[in-house]
């Protein structure tokens, strides 16, 4: 939304159909324009898919931002093979496949990756190890292509929030235990609140801008103060 | 991202604002709708030229001189902002001096120069803003890449910086509850007076070397640091706090001889 707001063409790449379309209706209703595009993110044939049809659709590209993410809180003894490969997946190999597909097209334009990565990726975080694996990785792999592309004009940083009040939230805290986590981690914020995800946006939104143009290969946390190091 | 009323009604207060950094701060905060006091030490016909800038945009600007290493003079410089404003919204912490030497070749001077302005300022002009600075409040302060890097004669302005990197850390969690927010902008090697005082003679040779060494290929600008204070300051950055964002242009980036355009396809 906060890139249609500033004239941006959006296409919305999402897991689920709803997902996608859900975000593309607003922007419509907004008065922007935009396209859904959906398909099984875990599937490592549809990244590319995807990737193709939003670069024909959209007819160029400027701004790449990897958002995809999911993930469940709960104790790592309890993880097994099939969620692993779920959550390295939704908040990994799919960003990684996106930026293979996409990175022509951005070096051209000399566009810009904004990775919306976690700081559970940064620090560490019990009840989930994975997705922290996945998300770490991903701040790492961002860094990487900003080495790799800088002196093709594409820069490329990370978002990387704390909690942040979303429908991954409320899923999660339907387990009491995963509740009990989230309300800790609120408590010990310096802020003693949870992100909204407009404040997330903005931080993409000012890293994607010609504000930012010295910026690049960096992390920037959105968390109220959870981590400072 | 240029929202020209986003600091509309607000006061910005930049220290070392009659050049370099400080002076693209000003101006930029100005351009988003902050009335601006510009602080300066030395340099008054360059702080002119900044409230000068501030003006032309539609907004005030007050003038203010101290030497922010003397206790007495940063008392002096916040009852003239009083004077004017008793709201002060943004602070940017962009003033720094020091002497380039190698560890050995420190005097106390040297030490005290650097420490009382650069800590100690920041310290007391801190405590003495605060009052001023309700909900939703920014302090920022401009921190450097020789907090994380070992520069050349870089020593006492890079561990005085890494005092003020935790000191922001510290202050960001006593404020958390208030919804103030204290971050640091860490700038690489920017086009300044300063960059050119360190380079000596030089400058040319120091620049080309920098961005040979930078991933994107130049050496900054001040406007490019002063982007990122704005957008620090801006509204919709009230859940950053405590952070240190790094506007280096990927020269931190590289190690040793291994300089970026080695691994580009």
């Amino acid at each position: 939304m906060a890139f249609a707001k500033e004239g941006a063409k959006v296409a919305v790449m999402a897991h689920s159909e709803h997902s996608a379309r859900g975000t593309a209706d607003e922007v419509q209703r907004a008065g922007g324009d935009a396209t859904a595009i959906w398909g099984d993110l875990t599937d490592l044939g549809e990244p590319s898919r995807q990737t193709a049809q939003a670069l024909a659709w959209l007819g160029g590209l400027d701004v790449l931002v990897h958002n995809a993410g999911w993930t469940l809180t709960r104790p790592f003894l309890e993880d097994g093979p099939e969620y692993w490969r779920q959550v390295l997946g939704l908040n990994l190999v799919v960003a990684i496949a996106i930026t293979k597909h996409a990175l022509p097209a951005l070096i051209e334009s000399q566009g810009v990756i904004v990775s919306v990565s976690s700081d559970a990726g940064r620090a560490g975080m019990g009840g989930e190890a994975v997705y922290a694996a996945a998300k770490g990785g991903l701040t790492a792999f961002t860094k990487s292509i900003a080495q790799e592309v800088a002196r093709h004009g594409v820069r490329a940083n990370v978002v990387s929030p704390g909690l942040v009040r979303t429908r991954i939230i409320d899923l999660n805290r339907e387990d009491p235990r995963a509740a009990k986590v989230i309300e800790r981690i609120v408590a010990r914020n310096p802020q003693r609140r949870m992100a909204e995800p407009e404040e997330v946006a903005a931080a993409v939104l000012f890293l994607a801008s010609a504000g930012a143009s010295h910026i690049t290969g960096q992390v920037l946390s959105v968390n109220g103060g959870l981590q400072m190091t | 991202m240029e929202k020209a009323s986003d600091l509309g009604g607000k006061w910005a207060l930049v220290t070392g604002a009659s050049r370099g950094i400080g002076a693209a701060c000003a101006v930029s905060l100005a351009a988003r709708g902050a009335d601006v006091a510009v602080h300066y030490h030395e340099s008054q016909e360059a702080a002119e030229g900044t409230a000068a800038q501030v003006e032309a945009l539609g907004r005030r600007a007050l003038l203010l001189k101290a030497d922010l290493s003397q206790p007495s003079e940063i008392a002096s410089l916040l009852e003239g902002f009083r004077s004017t404003s008793r709201q002060l919204d943004v602070l940017v912490l962009a003033a720094a001096a020091t002497a380039f030497k190698e560890v050995e070749q420190i005097r106390p001077h040297h030490l005290a120069k650097t420490y009382n302005l650069v800590v100690g300022g920041m310290v007391q002009l801190v405590q003495g803003a605060l009052p001023m600075i309700g909900p939703n409040g920014r302090v920022i302060a401009i921190s450097g890449s020789g907090t994380d890097f070992t520069l050349p004669g870089y020593a006492l302005l890079g561990s005085a910086k890494g005092a003020m990197e935790v000191f922001i850390r510290y202050l960001a969690q006593e404020l958390g509850g208030r919804q103030i927010t204290a971050n640091c902008v860490s700038p690489g090697v920017i086009d300044t007076d300063s960059a050119r005082f360190y380079a000596k003679d030089g400058y040319p040779q120091f620049a080309a070397r920098v961005s040979a060494a930078t991933a994107v290929g130049r050496v900054g600008s001040p406007a490019d640091v002063a982007a990122a204070v704005t957008f620090l300051a801006s509204p919709e950055a009230g859940y950053i706090t405590g952070q240190v964002l790094v506007v280096d242009g990927g020269l931190g980036l590289s190690s040793g001889p291994f300089m970026p355009h080695d691994a580009a396809p």
